[in-house]
This record gives structure tokens, sequence and C-alpha cells, in this order.
């Protein structure tokens, strides 16, 4: 059976995002997906501007938290979202990404932080999966 | 997960983590807690955190548990933790990402019979004029220069700027300014972040709140404070905003090095930390002080907006519609402060993370209004339930690093809480109380449900009741105003 890419976990306090990928790729985009969804992002239908970003971390926890900052950033200072996502993400913790950069028609909450709490992914090749708890 | 079995009990409302509970811990960890909330913090990692909190390397005594405490990331939200100066560590993890969330209080003179008419009103103007919701801009548009000095004053700046009056600044904890802050310390990111928020409430558990005072149990505090039974008081709760969350965020990634630097063994990342005294530990901690003072001038600067919408409201309708302030107080923040151990003084950075300083009477800092008192905590409750204003103690002085409870505490997640009710009935329902409601989101209202949170009440009376605050008094929420 094939898993979600993502779903929202108990936290008493905060929010934490259980997320799959079959790949590395795949994994940094279900956690993109879930994490717009949980802040209730609703992206413009028109406009748009193309962007790439690239990234290097430590290790991949580094780098996925590092990723997630990035857009919340995005959300926070130009208020956009991302679609038409392309991302790989090699092994030696490093990213190139192209989406195209959409404004926000609506939002619903605010994130304050992506946490390193129990950030560990794990798995094998097919089959990835960590859980993202995010400050709120 | 931590059993019952576990924990023992050490006082009516005291229980301890023993040291011998896991190799890693340094020092045992203290729970504040009747029965009751000691099993609901058993429920979720609550008490775990606190144990991995208890690794930190430098900590002196013990891990303090509040009874408001609920499972956060790294660090309990209701954990103290203290660790030597300048040896120690301090961990942006054990502070958190909203730097200096605090609260303030300012008392009025209008009784709540005269305002009732207005309530509604009022709420509207409080709405409009202290911009709240995500990545919401302020009317203040500050250049780097303003920032930096904003960094650097905190209330002062507000002050020097028009958002505040004199006598706000001593009822402010610190004065509202934490020495040794330095812009240079603060990355570009936050910087660009931090200008245009000032003045502004944000979103989540923020809020802005009307209340009355319901019920005086201290008079002569209470009159220190220009509280009086029947009359109208207001809250406001936020932080750093962007800024401070950006400041956090950087800190936490780029700590990630030095503790592999400084051979740190920790059983969660988000602890991450380093030595005081080594150059990352003095960076975090004049970037963490620049957030502080900026959230200590946000808030000032509301307190500016919410005056006038208490004028627009009330002028020509009541004598006197001035609000004063009581208090302002920090309920996320690291300080170096000095604290009996043991029967010697010692200096220690004190990380508090969702519980509130509560220093006993005689301190120098207090306006000499409060110095024979004790210091005000002020103590939100859950948007539907009472809040409090209580003092602190000499027995928090000896017990909890002179700390105390931050809050009611929840119990129930975000997504249960929205499943539990809706947003727009949760508004009816508090409609019908009397409580009026300005929301802008009503999923993010259905979150912070008042079911969703402990019982305050009962959490006062464990902090009092193990005397590390004194209850001043009751307030009931009138009208309330979320991001």
């Amino acid at each position: 059976m094939e898993l979600p890419e993502f779903y929202e976990l108990e936290h008493t306090a905060d929010w934490a995002l259980q997320i799959n990928g079959a790949s590395l790729s795949h994994l940094f985009h279900s956690a993109t997906l879930g994490m717009f969804d949980l802040m209730g992002v609703k992206l413009a239908d028109d406009g748009g501007l193309d962007r790439k970003i690239d990234l290097e971390a430590f290790d991949l926890e580094e780098l996925l938290v590092a990723w997630l900052e990035e857009l919340l950033y995005g959300v926070e200072m130009r208020s956009v979202g991302v679609t038409n996502l392309e991302l790989a993400v090699e092994e030696n913790s490093s990213l190139i990404s192209k989406f195209t950069e959409v404004p926000i028609s609506s939002i619903e909450k605010e994130i304050k932080g992506v946490t390193f709490h129990g950030l560990e992914i794990k798995g094998t090749r097919g089959s990835l999966e960590a859980i993202v708890v995010f400050d709120v | 997960m931590i059993n019952k079995g576990d924990v023992v009990r050490t006082g009516p409302v005291t229980w301890e983590i023993p040291k011998t509970y896991r190799k890693d811990m340094r020092v045992p960890v203290r729970i504040f807690a009747d029965e009751r909330l000691l099993n609901a913090a058993l429920k979720d990692k609550s008490l775990t955190q606190a144990v991995n909190a208890s690794t930190l390397p430098g900590l002196v005594s013990h891990v303090t548990v509040m009874p408001d405490v609920h499972q956060g990331y790294g660090f309990p939200i209701g954990g103290v933790a203290a660790t030597s100066y300048p040896e120690g560590v301090i961990s942006p993890g054990a502070i958190g990402y909203d730097i200096n969330c605090g609260v303030r209080l300012l008392a009025s003179q209008i009784a709540y019979e005269e305002a009732e008419p207005y309530l509604d009103d009022l709420a509207l103007q409080l709405d409009e004029n202290c911009p709240s919701g995500v990545g919401v801009k302020g009317s203040v548009r500050l250049s780097v220069d303003d920032l930096e000095d904003v960094c650097r004053n905190g209330s002062n700046w507000a002050l020097n700027n028009g958002y505040a009056w004199e006598d706000d600044i001593p009822s402010t904890e610190e004065h509202g300014r934490i020495r040794n802050a330095d812009p240079r310390d603060v990355s570009p990111r936050a910087m660009e972040r931090g200008r245009s928020q000032l003045g502004t409430l944000g979103g989540g558990n923020h809020f802005i709140e009307v209340d009355l005072v319901e019920k005086i149990f201290d008079h002569e505090a209470a009159e220190a404070m220009n509280l009086s039974e029947g009359y109208l008081v207001l809250q406001i709760h936020c932080g750093s905003r962007g800024f401070g969350h950006q400041i956090c965020s950087d800190y936490v990634r780029d700590l990630q090095s030095a503790v592999r630097k400084y051979k740190i063994q920790l059983p969660d990342r988000e602890l991450v930390c380093a030595p005081l005294n080594s150059p990352e530990g003095e960076a975090y901690l004049s970037a963490m002080s620049c957030a502080a003072n900026y959230a200590f001038a946000n808030r000032q600067v509301l307190v500016s907006h919410a005056r006038r919408a208490f004028e627009q409201t009330f002028a020509g309708k009541v004598a006197n519609y001035e609000l004063t302030q009581v208090y302002d107080i920090a309920h996320n923040m690291g300080k170096i402060e000095d604290h009996q151990i043991e029967g010697k003084q010692v200096r220690v950075c004190v990380h508090r993370k969702g519980a509130t300083r509560a220093f006993g009477p005689g301190f120098s800092e207090l306006p000499e209004k409060y110095r024979h008192l004790g210091q005000p905590v002020l103590v939100p409750g859950s948007m539907g339930t009472a809040s409090w204003v209580l003092l602190g103690t000499e027995g928090s002085m000896l017990q909890s690093f002179g700390s105390t409870c931050h809050g009611a505490g929840r119990t129930m997640s975000r997504k249960k809480a929205k499943k539990s009710i809706r947003g727009d009935q949760l508004r009816k329902q508090l409609m019908k109380k009397g409580i009026r409601i300005h929301a802008g989101s009503m999923a993010g209202l259905a979150e912070e449900a008042p079911h969703a949170y402990k019982d305050v009440d009962a959490v006062v009376n464990v902090v009092t009741q193990a005397g590390i605050a004194k209850k001043v008094a009751r307030l009931r929420p009138v009208a309330v105003i979320k991001g």
C-alpha cells in the first residue's frame, strides 16, 4: 500500500507532521506540501515568478530544516507559496530546486520555526520517512 | 515515556524524578503539580523532555517543571533550568522561537457597568488599531538604524519615540531593556523581518484581552497595582514576532556545529547549546537580548495602539479612560541572575520557557510601589476562563530560581481541538458567556478553544500552595482579539 505523502500527528502544543517519500527528493517534496497544508495556504490563480534555490548543509536533517525555513521566509516577507516544484536532493546534503513562486491568496496559521526535535530521516531507498515538529 | 512509578512525591504539590532515573541526567527534575496535573503531564512527552533538559552541561541544582507544563520541542513548555555562568551552556531551544513572549497588564478606572454598552465598539477599535494575523505589517516602519536602536534600547526606544509613558518603563521587567544586546549578532534576514513587524500581535495563542477584575485576594497589592473589583483591565500577550523567530532559527542551526566543536552529547538536537563563555554562546546571548528588547518595544507600541482604542471608545463617555501599566513580564527568556543555591550566591543563566520570573519582596529592580510586595506575575487563562495576577515570593527564590507558572497550559492537541469544535461555534458559545471575540482565523480560534487547556485555577492553586507565588486578583474576560 502506498503511504500518504504527509499527515498530521498528535502534538499537545505545536504541530507534528509525518512525512514519507520514495526518495530524498520526494521526502522533501512531501514536507513542502505538508507544511503549506498545515498553514492552510491557498495560492492565487495567476501571477508567479520562476525561481531557483540551491542549499547545502552538514547533514540531511539540517538541509530539510534549512529548506523549510527558506520557504517560510518567502511566506512571511513576500507572501508567496510555491508550485511546479522540482527538487533534487542528494545524499551529500545538497539541494537544487526550481519552482514558481505564486502569491498567497489566503493563509490560516503562522509557523514560528522548524525544529530539530526528534528529527531523523529514516528508512531505506524506496521508503523514507521523518517527523517534523513546527513551533506555532 | 515516564511512568508515575518513576516520580517520587516530595511534598503536597511537589514531586521529583531522581537523577538516577537515567544515566545521562546531571540534576534531578523537580515538578510542581497536584495529582491531577501530574497525571496530565504524564500523558505526553513533557516529563521526558524535562529529563532530556536535565542533561545540559553546567546545570545547577535541578530542572523545574511548572504545573502548566506541556510537551514542546526539546525543552518542555513550563520548564526552568539554570546553568552556571559563565562555564555552563546557553540553549536557544530551551528559550524558544518566540523570544521574550510575554504578557503586559494595564489597569483602568472604568467600571464594567459603565463600559458594558461600549464593549462591542471597544473590541472593534482594538482589533482595528492593533494589527494581527499571519505576516501582518505594523504601522511603524523602521530603518536599519531605528531597528538597531530598538535592539539596544527596547522600551526606551518606544519612550523616545512617543509610544510610552514615563511610568510604563519601571513597571516592565528589566525596565524593558536587556543590556549587552548587540545588533551585529543578528542576521540580515532577521533584521529584514523585524523592520516591518513592530507593533503587531501575530497569530497563534497571542491575544489582546479586556477583562474585568472579578475578585481581589490581596488588597494592599491590588491597590499598588491600581486594580479594583469590577473594573476593566487589558492584557497583551505577544512576543518578538518574526524577528525573534528568525534569531532562534539562525542560532539553533548555527549551534549544531558548536555542539560538535565542543563535543557536547545531547539526547535531542533541539537542545543544541554552546558554553556561555564561548564566541557562539556570547553571540546568541547578545542576539537573544536584541529580540527580547524588540519584544518589550513591540508590546509597548501595542499599548500605545490600545490606549488610542480606549480613547476612541470612551472619550466623552467616561471620566477617565487612561490605561496605567501594572507590569510587563517575559515567559520565554534566558537571563543572567544571581541565586542562593545551597547557601551560596551563584551566578547562573536561568532558562525560562513557558515560565515567568517571580522575584520576591526586596528585589531592587522593582519600582518602589512593588518592592516590599514582590514582583507582579501575570498568568493569562484560555480565552474563556480566568486569568490571574500573582506576586513573586521568597519561596520562589528558594525553590524554583525565582520562577512560577505562565498560563493554563495545553492539554489537548491542536488537531483534536479543531475536531472538537468549529471556530464559529466556539465564538457563539463565548458570546453567550458575554465574551466578545474578534479572530482573524476561525481554524486558529478552534485550536485555542478553552477546553484544550488545563484548569488555570488548579495551576494557580498549586503554585500558591507550593509558595512560589501569591494570589492578588482573578480576572474574567469580556472581549478577546486574536490574530
